[in-house]
């Protein structure tokens, strides 16, 4: 049985305009996006800014309550409904599902030293009442994300960003979660510390038997960290396979464009490699295009397939590789 | 920390010292003689030089500045013109309603206004929202004197609830249980001056939470699994309360213009009146002291809101 299963997830944010007669417009931030996790496994989100990951990563943890779809969270030989969920199995649900914010600068409380920010959770979630245990399992932490027991007392401004994510990291470990969902963890750290904090969350993920959902709009990141790849366009998923799969044989115009904008290392392959260039902009997500939702921009699209009326459903290509387009 | 006390109290001396000298400057810029003021348009000329002698006025500028400073340092801050008697004593006797009036105002502000600014923060672009704002425009764009003689008018003439002019003794003021029970007669001053400083706090309360309820680490709080109640009052009220409290440690000051309107209108023997009564007499002494201890105030509050912030603000370090 999966970890995590989402289906059909919708949620629209109003936009409102007008001031005697209201103009109610939706964004369509996340637009009936399904997908499975597994225990210990990792997927990627990929898709670039403004499709709806965040949203995606928010409102699968009811950050957001979304507008119509199930998110099932198996756990302890349950199987708990998070959107129906009443205040005993929501604990459950904030003990298993964490997240850990794109900016740790602002998703630190400015005002509590590190101890408690990371302590917090367990006293509130009932884990470790007595102080002085759940100061040990702090110090565990700490040591777990590579800081140490002099950074204890301190406040968030007095580190550096890459340590703050560590905080932020080591905070979302703290309840022993199942899943933590990444939301585009390494973007605000320099590269040299993103590597770290990479090789950190791998090297946690085998010690704590934990599964990712890895949001990212940087490929080479997602391709280094995940087993399975979905790739989002204006708040859909377009293509899910494994990670390899993705990069081996992508099939949705869209991923292959992503792919070839993609900077190779070796300059051996310099110049040798087609780059797609896609035409015009992502579309207003307020009015996205009717039918298939890139067909404005797709450079395949042929004249005796629907794209333009008919939206594509998710088809199983191959084995495990899903997608959504009229050409396969 | 102490050394930071110390340094802050060092530059008040250097700043009453001006003040000293720019109130000294304005006061004897005035128009008028306050030995004619006392004795009138038909005053004995004789009478009125003695009088001038009696009060040093008929000395150099400069040996009266000297002589002002002296009995400051000595404390007594100088006879008083008008009721013949040490300064301290006249403010002695009358800063206790003053004061009273002037906590208990801000007091009822505070009270009100931060739960209320939370709410409407909390529950943005909803009716209640609205009438809270509504509200504070009101109590905002009313002027204390207008809403001081519609509440005698209403409540203390028309109704006949309470006293039109507060009768309580000073000294039952500041007692433990006189403190709250002399509220009874002064509600409406308390009100009338409260009103308007609640608005401004209230407004201010709300913006500044709508602005750290937007924050991610109140999301990462909520995801953290904390009840509602725990992220409103623990994660942003106490990051919200950082310019407000900077809002109240300022009307403390500002409430001395509200208490010199409340008080007239409301016939409060207090420092506002005898501010007045002061300048209109011409009694230097007196407006001299009372606007070195306004300045005094002034540095002294500024210094307490600056200790606060090191409180509520870790990332505040007073050097």
């Amino acid at each position: 049985m999966a970890l995590l299963e989402v289906s059909d997830l919708r949620k629209y944010f109003v936009v409102e305009k007008g001031i005697v007669r209201k103009n109610r417009n939706y964004v369509k931030a996340v637009d009936g996006v399904s997908f499975t996790l597994d225990k210990n496994q990792t997927l990627g989100i990929v898709g670039e800014s403004g499709c709806g990951k965040t949203t995606l990563g928010k409102t699968v943890l009811r950050l957001l309550e979304p507008d119509s779809g199930v998110i099932t969270l198996n756990v302890n030989g349950r199987s708990i409904n998070v959107l129906d969920a009443d205040e005993e199995e929501m604990r459950l649900v904030r003990k298993k599902m964490q997240m850990v914010f794109q900016d740790p600068q602002s998703s630190l409380n400015p005002r509590m030293p590190v101890k408690s920010i990371i302590g917090e959770p367990l006293k509130i979630l009932k884990i470790a009442e007595d102080p002085e245990e759940r100061e040990g399992i702090v110090l565990n932490l700490l040591t777990d994300v590579g800081l140490g027991k002099e950074h204890m007392e301190r406040y968030p401004h007095e580190f550096s960003s890459g340590q703050r994510q560590r905080i932020g990291i080591a905070r979302a470990l703290a309840v022993g979660p199942d899943l933590i969902i990444l939301d585009e963890p390494t973007s605000s750290v320099d590269v040299s510390v993103q590597a770290q904090v990479l090789n950190l969350l791998k090297r946690l993920q085998e010690t704590w038997n934990m599964a990712y959902l890895f949001i990212s709009h940087d490929l080479g990141v997602v391709y280094h960290m995940s087993d399975r790849i979905a790739v989002m366009y204006l708040g859909k998923i377009v293509e899910v396979a494994d990670a390899d799969r993705i990069f081996d044989n992508p099939l949705h115009p869209y991923t292959r464009a992503l792919l070839s904008a993609l900077p190779f290392p070796d300059p051996e392959f310099r110049g040798k490699k087609k780059r797609i260039l896609l035409e015009g902009t992502v579309p207003d997500p307020i009015n996205p295009p009717p039918g298939c939702r890139f067909h404005t921009r797709c450079f395949e699209r042929k004249a005796n397939r629907p794209c333009k009326r008919e939206e594509p459903g998710m088809r199983e290509v191959e084995k495990k590789h899903l997608v959504a387009c009229h050409n396969y | 920390m102490r050394e930071y006390i110390v340094k802050k109290l060092a530059i008040a001396v250097i700043v009453l010292i001006g003040v000293y000298t720019i109130t000294f400057v304005l006061t004897f810029m005035m128009p008028g003689d306050p030995a004619r003021v006392s004795m009138g348009q038909f005053g004995n000329p004789e009478t009125v030089k003695l009088i001038r002698q009696r009060w040093g006025l008929d000395r150099p500028r400069y040996v009266q500045y000297i002589k002002y400073a002296g009995s400051f340092l000595k404390g007594e801050m100088g006879m008083s013109f008008r009721y013949d008697r040490p300064v301290l004593d006249v403010i002695k006797y009358r800063f206790p309603r003053s004061a009273y009036l002037g906590l208990w105002g801000i007091l009822f502000s505070i009270v009100l206004s931060i739960p209320l600014g939370i709410v409407a923060a909390c529950k943005q672009n909803t009716p209640l929202d609205n009438a809270a704002v509504l509200f504070s425009q009101i109590g905002r764009s009313l002027p204390s004197f207008w809403l001081g003689m519609m509440l005698i008018a209403m409540v203390a003439v028309g109704l006949g609830w309470v006293k039109v002019v507060p009768e309580v003794e000073p000294g039952r003021l500041w007692s433990f249980s006189g403190f709250f029970t002399s509220l009874d007669d002064y509600i409406l001053p308390v009100i009338t001056l409260g009103t308007g400083l609640m608005a401004t706090t209230t407004r201010m309360t709300r913006s500044s939470m709508l602005e750290v309820i937007r924050e991610d680490y109140i999301t990462l709080a909520r995801a953290k699994g904390l009840p509602e109640r725990v992220v409103i009052l623990k994660h942003a009220l106490r990051n919200a309360l950082i310019p407000v409290v900077t809002l109240i440690g300022m009307q403390f000051l500002l409430i001395v213009g509200g208490v010199i309107i409340t008080e007239t209108v409301f016939g409060i023997n207090g420092i506002g009146r005898l501010y007045v009564t002061s300048i209109q007499m011409r009694d230097y002494p007196v407006v001299i002291a009372l606007t070195l201890i306004y300045a005094f105030g002034v540095v002294l509050i500024n210094l307490l809101v600056d200790l606060t912030y090191g409180w509520i603000d870790p990332r505040v370090r007073l050097r």
